[in-house]
């Protein structure tokens, strides 16, 4: 194996770590399945309208929906991104703000809910310690863009409906992910290298090497901007990602994983337009939704992204082949963080530590036999 | 394969380690009372390159195992390395003497120089995490690493080397200085 094939199973190992398991993600999609339910079981209709939650529909978006969560920094809640979409409604029926009071009184009748839940901005959270939050917005049907599944959610200030599609937004970045990549067959010119032992377990990628990257680069990002400002947004990172991978794969060849991680890095800001001298990073799956809006009221939102573009650049570069196993453990806990990084080095060494209990001395060029020996020592003088 | 009762000779272990894969990229001198051999090991992929230099004296039962590394050289001046006989030198203790674990019957590969590769994957490992995962033993448990003085360490090594080197120390320092010499010589393109 080379290098750069053990690097990025390190990376990938990583981003294991950094996942959501299974068993969390399941209780999530239990948990907020009772509360579509509970939702979708209220009489509450405005008087003279039809206006009711009733047959409302709870799904999830973001992260939680594409496969690219990432465990909060000190925190042990992951964000679990829900809509709530009543269908039904229309612009002229009802205010962003009414919608949510509604959603909250409901939640409220509920005696459970209403000891966990707390207003957002957009919606409402029901918080679950030490599991998640489950985040919920409320969403109308989208009447001037009949030919896709877009729905109106509250725009920033919650005055006004806005245009957003996270059901076919989650499908294009799934299909997307989905393209398997070409890599060129190279083999590790293992004869001109010293002999090495431990490779890192080989694992089988579990998730597609797509949002394996998109996570990898928020970890990175959460990490960057602990304690500063204006962090590149998540779906801004994913849908530049997306872009750049699309355009990688479909136009050139690599070696491994790792190179074109670098490569998907390297592009992603090509896919930023810059129209009268406004930034524009589009949904592609509704009309009027800039990702990058906010970069053209507060400039220092697209510095930030920018910097962490630079950084980011950086970290994945440090790495060579020669800088010793300590260092690139080091090196990733600048990026990642320590808790992560030093789960996988005990795994790593472990690893090892097997394969000599039953005899084996491993190298990733051969296996060879080693006898059974107990470190000594004198003292150091 | 037949049973071999007798003890392999001196030239037989030599010749061992110009075959064993661990250590055949080395090259060493043979002589009638000792021998040495000088090789190159990455531990795992991202390793450094460390250079190994075994040495043994015909007069003793097993041999010297030494890493000659710049690097290694300036963490055991900050740090305790575990399990080395000498910090100086970087001698290291590669088993235990009571355990019956080596004698000189057994394959070299798979011992000395196996247990070699096994001390240098911990011992980066260890420069990582502080923690040697290598398992082991110390006459003395050290709860805390102890730190030592300068001026001691000078001290000691004074008295060192008003003894008369012994046969092992003189090779070593014969390889030593001729690494230091390469290292310090630039590399032509």
């Amino acid at each position: 194996m080379t290098a750069k094939q053990e690097l990025f199973n390190i990376l990938d190992a990583i981003g294991e770590q950094l996942d959501i398991t299974p068993t969390q993600f399941n209780n999530a999609k239990d948990r907020y399945e009772a509360v579509g339910k509970h939702l979708a079981e209220g009489e509450y209709c405005l008087i003279n309208k039809k206006i009711c939650l009733k047959n409302g529909e709870i799904y999830p978006q973001g992260s939680i929906r594409l496969g690219t969560t990432v465990k909060p920094l000190g925190l042990n809640e992951f964000d679990v991104d829900l809509v709530f979409f009543t269908p039904n409604i229309s612009t002229d029926d009802i205010d962003p703000t009414e919608l949510n009071r509604l959603i909250g009184n409901r939640l409220r009748e509920s005696e459970t809910y209403k000891k966990m839940m707390e207003p957002l901005k957009r919606g409402w959270r029901i918080i679950y310690h030490d599991e998640f939050y489950l985040d919920i917005t409320p969403s109308i049907e989208n009447h001037t863009e009949p030919y896709n599944k877009s729905e109106l959610v509250p725009d920033r200030k919650i005055q006004n409906w806005k245009s957003s599609n996270p059901k076919e937004y989650a499908e294009i970045f799934d299909a997307t992910a989905l393209k398997s990549p070409y890599f060129s067959i190279t083999k590790s010119i293992i004869e001109n290298r010293a002999s090495t032992v431990s490779d890192f377990p080989e694992n089988i990628p579990k998730k597609p090497l797509l949002k394996r990257y998109v996570q990898l680069f928020k970890r990175h990002r959460d990490v960057m901007f602990e304690n500063k400002n204006h962090a590149p947004i998540s779906v801004i990172i994913t849908t530049l990602a997306m872009h750049s991978y699309a355009y990688c794969i479909a136009n050139f060849e690599y070696d491994n994983e790792y190179d074109l991680l670098l490569a998907v890095l390297d592009h992603m800001p090509a896919f930023i337009q810059k129209e009268n001298g406004k930034y524009k990073i589009m949904n592609p799956t509704t009309e009027h939704e800039n990702f990058a809006e906010r970069w053209n009221e507060v400039p220092q939102k697209k510095d930030a992204f920018d910097e962490w573009h630079k950084e980011v650049t950086k970290f994945f570069n440090r790495f060579h082949e020669n800088m010793g196993q300590h260092r690139v453990f080091e090196v990733l806990e600048d990026g990642f963080g320590k808790k992560p990084i030093s789960n996988i080095a005990n795994q790593y060494t472990a690893n090892i530590t097997q394969r000599r209990n039953i005899g084996l001395l491993a190298t990733s060029a051969l296996e060879v036999p080693v006898k059974s020996n107990t470190f000594f020592g004198k003292n150091v003088l | 394969m037949f049973y071999k009762s007798k003890k392999p000779s001196f030239a037989q272990l030599y010749a061992s380690l110009a075959l064993c894969p661990l250590s055949k990229n080395g090259k060493g001198i043979f002589k009638k009372n000792y021998f040495y051999w000088e090789f190159d090991i990455k531990p795992s992929t991202f390793s450094k390159l460390y250079k190994i230099l075994l040495i043994w004296d015909i007069k003793t039962s097993s041999p010297n195992v030494f890493v000659l590394d710049t690097d290694v050289w300036e963490v055991a001046e900050q740090r305790d390395i575990p399990h080395l006989y000498d910090y100086k030198k970087i001698k290291l203790c590669l088993y235990h003497p009571l355990y019956n674990q080596y004698n000189r019957n057994m394959s070299l590969c798979e011992t000395i120089i196996a247990w070699t590769y096994l001390w240098l994957f911990y011992y980066e490992e260890w420069l990582y995490s502080d923690d040697w995962k290598g398992g082991g033993e110390h006459p003395k448990p050290k709860k805390e690493p102890k730190k030592i003085s300068p001026l001691k360490k000078i001290r000691v090594s004074k008295k060192r080397n008003k003894e008369k080197p012994s046969l092992v120390d003189r090779i070593y320092n014969q390889r030593k200085d001729i690494y230091l010499q390469q290292m310090s010589t630039p590399t032509l393109l």
